[in-house]
C-alpha cells in the first residue's frame, strides 16, 4: 500500500515538471502590468521552486504524509486547504451515486440471473451496456434539459449544507449523483448477474434444491451470499474510480468539488495542486482496495490475511 | 449416404480451414447483437473516411442566417450557435472519434502485449519491477491520469515539424495531445491481462523447446509467446476502442482535449449545449447520441468478440 503510493508520488511529481514553460511567469504576467524579474523570483522563493528538485521533493513527500500538500501555483493558498473546502460536495455526491447504484445494481442484476434469456434479462443487459456507453456529462446535459423544458425548472446553483437544508442539498446534489450513478450501477449490474449465474451452477445450489429447500431460501442464504464478493470489490473498486465521473458531472452541474479543482489546476498548469489532486486520488484507490480485502475476511471465513 | 457418416473428425479440420466469410457468417448467426455491433461501427467508420463525401455542408462553414436554426430540411439536425451545421459536423467529428479510438487501442493494447509478455517471460525481478510500475499507473482512474498527461504534452505545430514527419495527417497532429493522453493509461491496464494468460505459457514444452535450442529471447517471445496471447489481446483491444472514444469525449467536453475549430462530439457539447438548452435541444441531443451510439456499438461487438474468444475473460 505504501509503496503504490510513494511511487505514485514519485511518477507525478516528475512528470508534472515536464510542463513546459515557467507558470509563475506566466501567471504574473497574464494578470497583466509590468512585472519585474525580482518579482517573480520572490514568488518562486515563496513557493519553494528555487530549491534543487530532489529537495523540493523531499519536502514535498514529507509533507504530504502529514497531509500538508504545498501551496497552489496559481492561487498560493495551502493545497490542502483548497481541497478541504470542496471534499464535502464530492464526498456527498460519491455516496449517494454508490447508494443509488447498490439499490439498483444488486436486484435488477440477480432477477436478470434467475431470469436469464427472457425479455427481464435482455431489459436489465441493455440497461446496463447502454450505462457503460453514457458519457456521464451527456446525461446530466439531458437530466437539465428534461427538467427545464418539461417542468421549467433546474437545479439549485449555489450550494447549501446538508444540515442545514437537506431538502435543498438533495434537490441539487441527486441529480449529478444519478448522472454518475448510472454507469457505477451498470457496471455493478453486469457483475452481479454474472457471478449469481455462476453460482447457480454450483454444486451446493443443487445440493440444497435436492434436499427440497424452498428456492426463496436458497437465492437469499445460499446464492446471494456467495455471490456478493466479487460485486463488493466492484463496487469498491468503482467507488474509488467514482472521481473519473465527478470530474466532468462537476462541469456540468458547476458544483465546486473536487473534480472541478481538477479540471481547473489542469488548465491553469497549476502542477503543484494536481500532483497534490493526484495523490489524493491514489490514496483513496488503494485505501478502498485495503477495505475491500479487509470486508472480504469479514465476509468470507475461508479467507485469512497474516 | 456417404455424406451423413462423415467423421466428426474431418469436419473438424474443415472449420480449421474456414474462409473469413463463413466465420463472419457463423458470427452473424450466433452473436446477432455483436453483429449489429459490426455494423453500426462500420457505419461509422464509413462516415469517418468519407465524410467530405456524404456530408452536406462544410464543417466551418458559417452561416450567419442561421445560428441555432432547427432542424429542417436545409440543416438536417439543426444548426449550432455560430450557424454551422450539425449533421455536417456530427459526421467530421466521427472522423476524429474514430481515428482516436483505433490509433490509440491498437498502440495502447500493442505496447501492452509487448509489456505484458516480457514480463511474464523473464520473470523474476524484471516481473515485479513491471507489475510495481503497472500497479502505479492503475491506481487512478483513466481519465485522471488522461488529464494530467494532457497538461504535459504541449500542441504540435505541423509548420515547425521537421519534414520527416510530413507524411502524418494534420488531423493526427493537431490531436496528438488527445493520442498520447489517452493511449499511455490502456498500456499498463492491457500488460496486466496479457501477463496473466502468458504467465501459463512460460512453462509449456514449445516455449521450453525453443530456449533449449537457443532461440533468443526476442524470437520465443514474438514468434511462440505473442501468438498465443492473441485472444486477450484482441479483447482488450476491442474493449478499448469504446473507451477511448468516450475518454477523447469526455477530454474534449473539458475543453482540454480537441481544440475549435476541429470538429469533436465531446466539444459540440461543450459550449451551447447548456447554455441553449431552453431553445436548441438539437445541439445538446445529436451529438450524446453519436457518442453513445458508437460506444454502445464498440461494446457489444467486444463483448460477442470475447464470448467467442474466451467467455471467462473479465475487461
Amino acid at each position: 500500500m505504501i509503496p503504490t503510493l510513494i511511487g505514485v508520488a514519485v511518477v507525478i511529481f516528475f512528470l508534472m515538471r515536464l510542463i513546459p514553460g515557467d507558470i509563475v511567469e506566466l501567471r504574473l504576467t497574464g494578470e497583466g502590468g509590468m512585472v519585474t524579474e525580482e518579482q517573480i523570483q520572490a514568488e518562486r522563493t515563496r513557493l519553494g521552486l528555487n530549491k534543487p528538485l530532489l529537495e523540493q521533493f523531499a519536502g514535498w513527500l514529507v509533507g504530504a504524509a502529514t497531509f500538508d500538500l504545498g501551496l497552489s501555483m496559481w492561487t498560493g493558498n495551502p493545497i490542502s486547504e483548497e481541497i478541504w473546502v470542496r471534499l464535502p460536495v464530492s464526498l456527498q455526491v460519491a455516496i449517494m451515486s454508490t447508494l443509488l447504484a447498490t439499490v439498483l445494481a444488486i436486484p435488477l442484476g440477480t432477477l436478470a440471473a434467475l431470469r436469464q434469456d427472457t425479455w427481464v434479462d435482455y431489459v436489465v443487459r441493455l440497461f446496463s451496456i447502454a450505462g457503460l456507453a453514457t458519457p456521464s456529462f451527456w446525461l446530466g446535459i439531458m437530466m437539465i434539459l428534461v427538467l427545464l423544458n418539461l417542468f421549467q425548472w433546474i437545479p439549485p446553483i449555489s450550494y447549501r449544507n446538508l444540515w442545514d437544508d437537506p431538502l435543498y442539498n438533495l434537490s441539487m446534489l441527486i441529480w449529478p449523483a444519478m448522472a454518475t450513478g448510472y454507469r457505477y450501477s451498470a457496471v455493478a449490474m453486469r457483475m452481479t448477474r454474472s457471478t449469481v449465474l455462476e453460482v447457480m451452477r454450483e454444486d451446493y445450489i443443487r445440493t440444497a434444491r435436492a434436499k427440497g429447500l424452498v428456492e426463496n431460501l436458497i437465492i437469499n442464504r445460499h446464492a446471494l451470499s456467495n455471490a456478493m464478493l466479487p460485486v463488493i470489490t466492484v463496487i469498491g473498486i468503482e467507488f474509488a474510480f467514482l472521481i473519473g465521473g465527478l470530474v466532468v458531472t462537476e462541469q456540468v452541474f458547476n458544483l465546486n468539488g473536487i473534480g472541478n479543482l481538477f479540471v481547473q489546476s489542469v488548465g491553469q498548469k497549476d502542477y503543484t495542486m494536481v500532483q497534490g489532486l493526484v495523490l489524493l486520488v491514489a490514496f483513496v484507490t488503494v485505501f478502498t482496495n485495503f477495505v475491500v480485502d479487509v470486508l472480504y475476511a469479514w465476509l468470507d471465513p475461508r479467507i485469512h490475511y497474516n | 449416404m456417404s455424406e451423413t457418416i462423415q467423421p466428426p473428425v474431418i469436419a473438424d479440420n474443415l472449420t480449421e480451414q474456414d474462409t473469413l466469410t463463413t466465420k463472419l457468417v457463423r458470427f452473424f448467426r450466433t452473436k446477432p447483437l455483436g453483429a449489429i455491433g459490426l455494423v453500426v461501427v462500420m457505419i461509422f467508420i464509413f462516415a469517418a473516411i468519407f465524410a467530405e463525401v456524404i456530408s452536406p455542408n462544410d464543417p466551418l462553414d458559417i452561416d450567419y442566417e442561421l445560428f441555432l436554426a432547427p432542424p429542417s430540411a436545409h440543416h438536417l439536425l439543426g444548426s449550432d450557435e455560430f450557424g454551422r451545421d450539425l449533421l455536417t459536423r456530427i459526421i467530421y467529428g466521427a472522423r476524429t472519434a474514430m481515428l482516436v479510438g483505433f490509433v490509440c487501442s491498437v498502440i495502447g493494447a500493442t505496447l501492452g502485449l509487448f509489456l505484458g509478455v516480457t514480463s511474464a517471460y523473464f520473470g523474476g525481478k524484471t516481473d515485479t519491477i513491471i507489475q510495481r510500475i503497472v500497479d502505479i499507473f492503475m491506481s487512478f482512474p483513466l481519465i485522471i491520469l488522461a488529464l494530467a498527461i494532457v497538461t504535459i504534452i504541449p500542441p504540435v505545430d505541423p509548420d515547425t515539424l521537421p519534414a520527416v514527419f510530413s507524411w502524418i495527417p494534420a488531423l493526427i497532429l493537431r490531436i496528438l495531445p488527445v493520442i498520447v493522453a489517452i493511449t499511455i493509461p490502456m498500456i499498463p491496464r492491457c500488460a496486466r491481462v496479457v501477463r496473466s494468460s502468458a504467465l501459463a505459457l512460460r512453462e509449456v514444452p514449445y516455449v521450453d523447446a525453443a530456449r533449449a535450442l537457443g532461440f533468443s529471447h526476442t524470437r520465443i517471445i514474438v514468434r511462440h509467446m505473442i501468438p498465443n496471447v492473441m485472444a486477450p489481446y484482441l479483447i482488450m483491444l476491442t474493449a478499448f476502442m469504446g473507451q477511448a472514444v468516450l475518454l477523447e469525449a469526455s477530454l474534449s467536453f473539458l475543453g482540454l482535449g480537441v481544440q475549435e475549430p476541429t470538429p469533436a462530439w465531446g466539444l459540440m457539447l461543450q459550449g451551447g449545449a447548456e447554455q441553449y438548452a431552453e431553445t436548441a435541444w438539437w445541439i445538446a441531443v445529436f451529438p450524446g447520441l453519436a457518442i453513445t451510439v458508437s460506444v454502445f456499438a464498440f461494446n457489444i461487438f467486444g463483448d460477442a468478440l470475447r464470448d467467442v474468444l474466451d467467455p471467462k475473460l473479465r475487461v
